[in-house]
């Protein structure tokens, strides 16, 4: 049982409460920009008439974190991805590898980490909802288990499927993540990658680095079998030729 | 053929819009009710701070008030006239300029309490 977020794009009125409360929950420095930074976690942006969110997806299993070569990313039990900004050195692997182009960095900092929305860690631990979805005066954003929001996910699509496209994005994107969106027009018409895999994506790098260990050990094996077998002819030439030498004279 | 169509189709149009407006005006914003600010004892009477008519009047921009110049998530505060007068708080737009000035004209917030 996890926590996550629902957005319901046909509900938004792109008023910027969610934003609003998330720098005051977060204490971010204001301003809020118009798209996220490390320092705006969410926003809402209107793309043709449609109001939709921009915020960390928090996947069941996020690369940002299997990548973290410091373990600063963690996804919790509960849901969030978090970070820890101690640990972080800057590295922005995480940015290179997130399928949502999710944390962002502070390019204005001489010793810059990055910035990314936390699905309120704190507050959710206290057994509140996340700020964005507390401050929402539509209910567009919606705080619960991450089943049961599915499950309402998939509801409002069978009872109006008029005014729903039929896909709830994040059900099994990335191999599917704790915010989930359902909208009226598809996700590609609001600037949303579809084409991302389905499966978990540490699974393409686990395929390979799993096997690491085996390939070094056979591989070493391999070579050191090449080096004794080169190094003993060496040796019996050398035995040879001086045996030859004391025959010769 | 078209025009028969279309006069069919009129009826179902206009239903259809009625709903949608109907639905609409159903789904109200979940906004904090009404804030009565009662002040000290020489104020000219109570202030009742609507949220309905400010969003209403804002188009609906959160931004406009949250979380600069108001706190979004704890409740509302105490807000002194220095604050306001100072062009902080209310008085960020209630400067005579963008909305009624909170230095001169009183009534247009000290209304009292509410009548209904």
């Amino acid at each position: 049982m996890s926590v996550g977020l629902l957005f319901d794009a046909t509900r938004c009125i792109g008023c910027g409460a969610c934003s609003a409360g998330c720098k005051e929950a977060n204490a971010l420095p204001l301003p809020i920009e118009p798209e996220t930074t490390a320092y705006t976690w969410t926003v809402v942006e209107e793309i043709g008439g449609v109001n939709v969110r921009r915020l960390c997806f928090h996947c069941a299993e996020p690369t940002c974190v299997s990548v973290c070569p410091v373990g600063a990313l963690t996804k919790t039990a509960a849901g969030p991805v978090v970070y820890d900004e101690a640990l972080c050195i800057g590295c922005r692997y995480c940015i290179m590898a997130c399928p949502f182009g999710v944390p962002k960095y502070q390019w204005d900092r001489p010793i810059p980490v990055v910035g990314k929305c936390i699905l309120c860690a704190g507050r959710v631990e206290q057994g509140l909802p996340t700020a964005c979805a507390q401050v929402c005066p539509t209910g567009a954003t919606l705080f619960g288990e991450r089943d049961a929001l599915l499950g309402e996910a998939h509801a409002r699509i069978a009872a109006s499927p008029g005014t729903y496209v039929d896909h709830v994005y994040g059900e099994t994107e990335a191999g599917g993540t704790s915010v989930l969106m359902v909208s009226g027009v598809p996700f590609e018409q609001l600037g949303m990658r579809v084409n991302v895999p389905r499966q978990p994506l540490p699974l393409l790098t686990w395929q390979v680095l799993s096997k690491i260990p085996s390939y070094v050990a056979v591989a070493g094996a391999f070579l050191f079998g090449i080096h004794w077998i080169t190094q003993r002819r060496d040796e019996v030439r050398a035995y040879e030729a001086a045996r030859d030498e004391e025959k010769e004279p | 053929m078209d025009r028969s169509i279309l006069q069919r189709g009129f009826p179902v149009v206009l239903l259809a819009v009625a709903l949608a407006v109907t639905a609409l005006a159903v789904d109200e914003l979940k906004l904090p009710a009404d804030v009565t600010y009662r002040g000290a004892e020489s104020s000219p009477g109570p202030v009742v701070f609507s949220h309905a008519m400010h969003a209403a009047f804002l188009d609906n921009r959160c931004l406009a008030c949250h979380p600069e110049h108001f706190a979004i998530l704890r409740p509302a505060e105490r807000i002194t006239h220095e604050e306001m007068d100072a062009g902080r708080k209310c008085g960020v737009c209630h400067n005579g300029r963008d909305a009624s000035d909170v230095k001169e004209d009183c009534d247009s917030c000290h209304q009292g309490e509410d009548d209904s």
